[in-house]
Parts: C-alpha cells; sequence; structure tokens
C-alpha cells in the first residue's frame, strides 16, 4: 500500500515535469524539472512517517 | 534553409584560462580580442548550395562551428529549418574495438537519430556503404577508406535539413566518391542546403549555385562562384605585404588588378595565319602573344596563361616560370612573349584566356598585373572526325575481325602457354 | 536538445567500452561489485572481528560498512569523474552540438547503474542471511536520488570551473579523501572528538550516509527534518550551479 502510494507521488511528479518538459522551451523547463523534483522529495520525506504511522507498517 | 543575420564573435584570447575566472571576481580586462566574424549575414536557399572560400583565418571555420552549435555566437541571428549536419564530423565518437553496427549505432545518436530511426536505416546504411559482411567485425580491421565510407553512409542518411561540408570530401575510392556526389545531389533535390566551405576553385565551381567571400570576418563578395573566385585570387595577390594593389580603371572588360611593376600592354590571340581571332578551329594552330612593359626594373618575371571554359573551370594554364624561361626587364624595356600551340587541343566551345605576370610560381607572392578574362575565344569543330567533350585526344582506332574458331585457337594457345609455364 | 538516447548510449558505452575485447566482457561490472561485497563485509566484518556497540549479530558491521561505502563511492565517483568530463568527451562536444549539462547526467546514470548492481547483489545477501525487511527501506531509492542530484549540482560547478583551472580535478580528489576520513563511514560517530561530532550536522554526506545506516543497520527513520533541508538545499546548488554554467558556456565552448 505505501508503495503504491509512493509510485503514484512518484508518478504524479514525473508527469508534471514532463509536461513541463513538452511545453516550454530549452532553458525554462531545467528549471521546471528542478521544480518538480524538489516538490517530490519535499512530498516524500514529509509524508514517508505519517503515512507509516498512518497504515501502520 | 539556412538564414544567418548579422553574426558576430570575438574570441578572447588569456594567457591563461584561470584568468577567464579572475576577471569574473575582479571585474576587470585580462584578455585580448580577437573579432573572427564581424557581422556575416547570408542565407541559403532550400536546394542550394552556398561556397564560403577565404583565407585561413578569415573565420570560415568559426561559421561552421557556430552552424553546427558547437560554439555560440555573441550576437546575431541564425535560423534553420531543421536538423543540421556537418561532414566535418565524419565519425565522432567511433571506437575501434567496437564492430561497425555497434558504431553505427553510436554515430547515429550523436548526430541526433533516434533508436527507431537508426533501426529502420541501418539496412540501408549497409547497402550504401558498401561494407558487407565486415560490418560484423571490429572497425580497427577496417581500412581507412572504409572507415570513411562508413561514416559517410551514416552522416547521409541521418536525414538532415542542411548538410556542411568541409574539404574533405574526398571519401574514399573514386567510385564511391561519385557515389557520394550523386547523393548529394539527391539531397539537393529534395530540398537540402548544403553550405560547403573550400580552398579548393575547381570544387567551389563544380559544386555550389553561389559563393560568399570571407575576408576578416566580413563578407567581402558574394555572388556567382566564377566572380566570387576572381575576387578572391585578387585577394590572394594584395597578400604580399607592402605593395599597392589596385584595380587598373582602364579596363572594364576585364578585371585587372595588380602592383603594375611591369604592365601587360597587349593580348593577342592568332590563328593559324597570324591574323587576329576570336574564333579557332579544334586542332588547329594558335599563338597567344602578350606584350609586357615593364614600369620598374624587374628581375625575375614570369607570364603565364590560364584558358577557362564557360563555366569558369581551369582547363590549362601555365606560365614562363614552369616552362622554365627566365626573364628579367630593366625599366622601360618591353618584350613579347609567344606562346605558341602547334595544335589547340580543346573541345568545342566558348574559353576566356586570362593573362598575368607576376614574380615566381603564383601571383600570391608579388603581382605585377593579373587580367581575368582578357579574352574571349570560340573553338569551333574541324570538318573531319567530329567528337564531344573538352579535351580532343587523338586516338588511332583499329580494329580487328575474329572469326569463331580463330578465338578459340587463340585461347588454346593461351591455355597452353599456361600449361607450359606452370611446367 | 535534450537528447535522451545519447545519454543512454554513452552510459551503454562506460560498461561496454571497459571491458570491450575480455572474454567474460560486461559480466566484469558484477564481478567488481561482488569483491567489494566480500571484503566490506567478510573481512571488516567477520575476521578483523568490528561490532557496533550494542549490536550482537556478526554482520551488522559489514553492513554498517556497506551501507555507507556503497553510496559514497557512487557520490564521490560522481563528483570525481564530473570534474574532467568536458575535458574527456572534448572530441564529441567539439564537432558536435551538444548538451554540456547532460554529460554530467550521463555520469551520473553510470555510477548509478554501477550503485543498482551492487545493491542487488546486497540484497541477495540480506535474503540469504535472514535479514527482516521493513518499509522504510522504500525511502532508500529517494534518499540516492538526493544524493547523486546534489553530486550532479556539485559536479556541474566543478566541471565548469575545471575548464578554467585543470589543477581543480586533482583538488577536488584530495578533498574528497578528507571528505571520506571526516564522515562516519567505516567507524561509528560516537568515537569522534565532541568538536568534530558536532560539526557532523553540517556534512550533507554524513546526512545520507546517517539516513542508509539508520534505515539498514538500526532499522529506525531517518533525519527526516534535516533530509528536507537537504532537499532544498541540493535544488538551490542545482539552480545556482546551472546559472554559473550558463554564464560561462560560451567560454567553456570556446575554451574546450
Amino acid at each position: 500500500m505505501l508503495a503504491l502510494i509512493l509510485s503514484a507521488w512518484v508518478a504524479a511528479c514525473a508527469g508534471l515535469g514532463y509536461g513541463l518538459l513538452k511545453q516550454c522551451r530549452y532553458p525554462l523547463n531545467v528549471y521546471g524539472l528542478l521544480l518538480c523534483s524538489t516538490l517530490m522529495l519535499l512530498g516524500v520525506f514529509w509524508m514517508f512517517p505519517l503515512l507509516r504511522a498512518f497504515l501502520g507498517c | 534553409m539556412i538564414q544567418v543575420e548579422n553574426l558576430h564573435k570575438t574570441f578572447k584570447l588569456y594567457r591563461s584560462p584561470a584568468l577567464r575566472l579572475k576577471e569574473l571576481v575582479f571585474r576587470r580586462s585580462f584578455h585580448r580580442e580577437f573579432e573572427a566574424l564581424r557581422g556575416v549575414s547570408f542565407r541559403v536557399q532550400t536546394g542550394e548550395t552556398l561556397g564560403i572560400i577565404g583565407q585561413n583565418g578569415a573565420g570560415k571555420s568559426t561559421i561552421l562551428k557556430i552552424l553546427t552549435g558547437v560554439l555560440l555566437p555573441d550576437a546575431g541571428l541564425i535560423q534553420i529549418g531543421g536538423k543540421i549536419t556537418g561532414l566535418l564530423e565524419l565519425g565522432t565518437g567511433f571506437n575501434a574495438e567496437f564492430t561497425g553496427l555497434q558504431n553505427i549505432h553510436m554515430n547515429g545518436t550523436l548526430l541526433g537519430m533516434s533508436k527507431s530511426e537508426i533501426q529502420k536505416k541501418t539496412e540501408a546504411i549497409l547497402e550504401f556503404s558498401e561494407l558487407a559482411e565486415f560490418i560484423r567485425e571490429p572497425i580497427k580491421t577496417y581500412s581507412s577508406g572504409m572507415i570513411m565510407r562508413l561514416a559517410f553512409s551514416i552522416a547521409i542518411h541521418a536525414d538532415p535539413q542542411a548538410f556542411v561540408v568541409d574539404e574533405a570530401l574526398s571519401v574514399g575510392d573514386a567510385y564511391f566518391q561519385q557515389k557520394c556526389m550523386k547523393k548529394i545531389q539527391q539531397f539537393k533535390e529534395t530540398g537540402g542546403s548544403i553550405v560547403f566551405v573550400s580552398h579548393d576553385s575547381n570544387a567551389v565551381k563544380v559544386l555550389c549555385d553561389r559563393a560568399i567571400l570571407l575576408d576578416h570576418g566580413m563578407v567581402a563578395d558574394e555572388g556567382e562562384p566564377d566572380s566570387v573566385l576572381n575576387t578572391y585570387n585578387f585577394f590572394l595577390a594584395r597578400k604580399a605585404k607592402g605593395e599597392e594593389i589596385r584595380f587598373d580603371p582602364r579596363s572594364d572588360r576585364c578585371r585587372s588588378y595588380g602592383n603594375f611593376k611591369a604592365k601587360i600592354t597587349a593580348v593577342n590571340l592568332e590563328d593559324a595565319g597570324g591574323e587576329p581571332a576570336e574564333c579557332l578551329v579544334s586542332g588547329a594552330a594558335c599563338r597567344i602573344v602578350i606584350t609586357l612593359a615593364a614600369e620598374q626594373k624587374v628581375d625575375d618575371v614570369s607570364v603565364g596563361i590560364l584558358i577557362r571554359d564557360r563555366f569558369g573551370q581551369d582547363i590549362y594554364g601555365t606560365n614562363t616560370y614552369h616552362q622554365k624561361l627566365p626573364l628579367a626587364l630593366k625599366r622601360g624595356e618591353m618584350c613579347r612573349v609567344i606562346y605558341a600551340l602547334d595544335e589547340l587541343n580543346l573541345g568545342v566551345g566558348k574559353y576566356t584566356l586570362t593573362v598575368a605576370a607576376h614574380r615566381q610560381a603564383t601571383h600570391v607572392d608579388d603581382c605585377y598585373q593579373w587580367m581575368d578574362g582578357v579574352r574571349t575565344f570560340e573553338v569551333v569543330a574541324p570538318t573531319g572526325n567530329p567528337f564531344i567533350g573538352l579535351a580532343r585526344l587523338k586516338p588511332s582506332v583499329m580494329v580487328e575481325h575474329l572469326r569463331r574458331h580463330d578465338r578459340e585457337n587463340r585461347q588454346a594457345a593461351a591455355n597452353g602457354a599456361r600449361g607450359a609455364r606452370k611446367a | 536538445m535534450v537528447n535522451f538516447g545519447l545519454i543512454w548510449e554513452l552510459t551503454k558505452r562506460d560498461f561496454t567500452e571497459q571491458y570491450a575485447g575480455s572474454v567474460l566482457g560486461a559480466l566484469w561490472a558484477m564481478i567488481w561489485p561482488l569483491v567489494y561485497l566480500v571484503i566490506y563485509i567478510m573481512i571488516f566484518g567477520k575476521l578483523m572481528g568490528g561490532h557496533l556497540p550494542g549490536e550482537s549479530s556478526i554482520y551488522t558491521y559489514g553492513i554498517y560498512v556497506t551501507v555507507g561505502l556503497v553510496p559514497w563511492s557512487a557520490f564521490s565517483s560522481t563528483l570525481n569523474r564530473s570534474c574532467s568530463v568536458f575535458l574527456e568527451k572534448k572530441h564529441i562536444i567539439t564537432k558536435l552540438s551538444t548538451s554540456l549539462p547532460m554529460l554530467l547526467v550521463y555520469v551520473s546514470l553510470s555510477e548509478t547503474i554501477t550503485f543498482l548492481i551492487t545493491m542487488t547483489i546486497f540484497f541477495v545477501f540480506l535474503v540469504a542471511t535472514g535479514y527482516t525487511f521493513h518499509s522504510g527501506l522504500l525511502l532508500v531509492p529517494f534518499i540516492f536520488y538526493l544524493m547523486q542530484l546534489f553530486a550532479v549540482g556539485f559536479g556541474l560547478l566543478m566541471a565548469t570551473f575545471t575548464v578554467f583551472i585543470r589543477d581543480l580535478k586533482q583538488i577536488v580528489g584530495i578533498i574528497l579523501q578528507f571528505w571520506f576520513w571526516f564522515t562516519p563511514i567505516v567507524y561509528v560517530p560516537q568515537i569522534l572528538p565532541d568538536l568534530v561530532k558536532r560539526m557532523l550536522v553540517y556534512n550533507p554526506a554524513y546526512i545520507f550516509v546517517q539516513s542508509f545506516q539508520q534505515l539498514f543497520v538500526y532499522q529506525a527513520d531517518p533525519p527526516y527534518r534535516q533530509l528536507l533541508l537537504l532537499t532544498v538545499l541540493v535544488h538551490g546548488v542545482l539552480v545556482l550551479a546551472y546559472l554559473v554554467f550558463r554564464t560561462l558556456e560560451k567560454d567553456v565552448r570556446d575554451f574546450i
């Protein structure tokens, strides 16, 4: 379950990043990608302990 | 299509690269500047070949590198309608340990092909390169010609919109070169543009539709390859230091320039009867008479002729230096140099005659006078023995009739001889 | 401009080129990590009889060393190779239009693959010795990703500067040596003097290593707060590195 939620989160962020990559021109999308990456990691490190406590595993 | 507008590129020259960082920190300048390109603009239409000529350091390779994206310009606009590939990077990323097939993958990826694209084209590349079963061998076993064949095949199949070609189009043997030329022609017909950089005047004349001449980072001349190359020649002459080279204002029929230490006062073309002629018969005798007047004392003059066809291709050229005819003139002295041709062995067509007087072997050192296309003449067919082409070769033709059993006899004799040799 | 095919092809080259012509070929890429693991676990853990305070299993010290050393070597190799990547790939950069930051990604990817191979073998070992897995290990990829991101950002800065100051590669090598011994990877932090112990908080590499050690050895939580901070910091470094690179890109290409 935990793994599922994590992969869903990663996929969402990756999707966002891919969207930015396709939309924006070259110098812009680097910052876009970095923003997505920040979001993803912050989300993981913040959610993980909460999720573990919630799911009890 | 390639469009370049007002391209500027300055190289900063540092004594050591670390000074560039020092510059950032201290906000002071530690470099000398070298302006490689100063506002270059040109345009290559689809299906057109543009030749870029110029002396070393004129900025040719800088343009190529900026076009292919290896260097970044300081200012200016570059528009390329699609992928651009250079033939100057033939075989980039080749690794001798890997097989031809593996190298196709690497080189193809470097040229911007996707994986599926490479897979689709591998067949065509193999066929064009004619490497057959060698393709599964490491390329360290290849000859250099084979490597070039493979590299060119990959490059041409990368489907660029524009090609940037450096001098080295001498890929492999004559057969493969022709195949490449055909492929390039095909590429042009399907709307590809080519930028061709070379020192080789004839290659530019043959390949290019238009040419530009670069001089010190600026476009000095632009137009038909013929006229641009003539300007280039003039620039070469001017290179001789300390001499003032100027155009002769009086002549408007042809382009004439030099330092006029010695002047060409007359150029005459005479037919077999010694009469001035503009129409000569192929294979007949003729004379080219050049009158020279020395304005100053010149102790080493060579007087040369150059015949070009209507495409501007050099057909024949020589000078008195190469003919081992040393010539020295005192101030005010005049002389006539006569080139007598027993047989004008040229094909039918229009030709131009260029004459020059300069020191030693070429006009680059010290050019007294150079006259481009001073005479135009036409070569007409002789009454008998019609032929086609540029050169009038004189074959002696004979026919040997062979009867069938005669041939068999000969074969038997040959076999017998071979057997005898073996024994 | 962003040519993923090229990154992948270069990475593949890294492995095939190194072992091209040898009999076992790419299998060597598996044998080396195995050798290292045997050294870490058997020699460090079993023969030298290293023990962690408060742990009794004979393998714990071996595991402790492994989960510190394997990520560290990925990090330090990435950084080390990044320094010279522009000069090393000169033959490509000077002839074809290539995105230079992509070369950093390729170096990192190549080291990541080595890491993955080693970790796979390590996990097989863990299963064999009856290690109890817990859900916290799901964090491992994220922590490793953050670490490699740090290496790429730092590496891009160094790669750019190395073009101008060639000595930087050696200097980075020396810094990495000191960095390694000042990070509790082969020893436990408890043995350090107080002053150095307090400084450890400012060592980003220790936060990564510590996270791995907590997860694998003590089956505890990694320091979440530091990881969150580090996430922001690492991305800050990346943005900075990219900005510096953009201002110097023209010169980098001219100098190479």
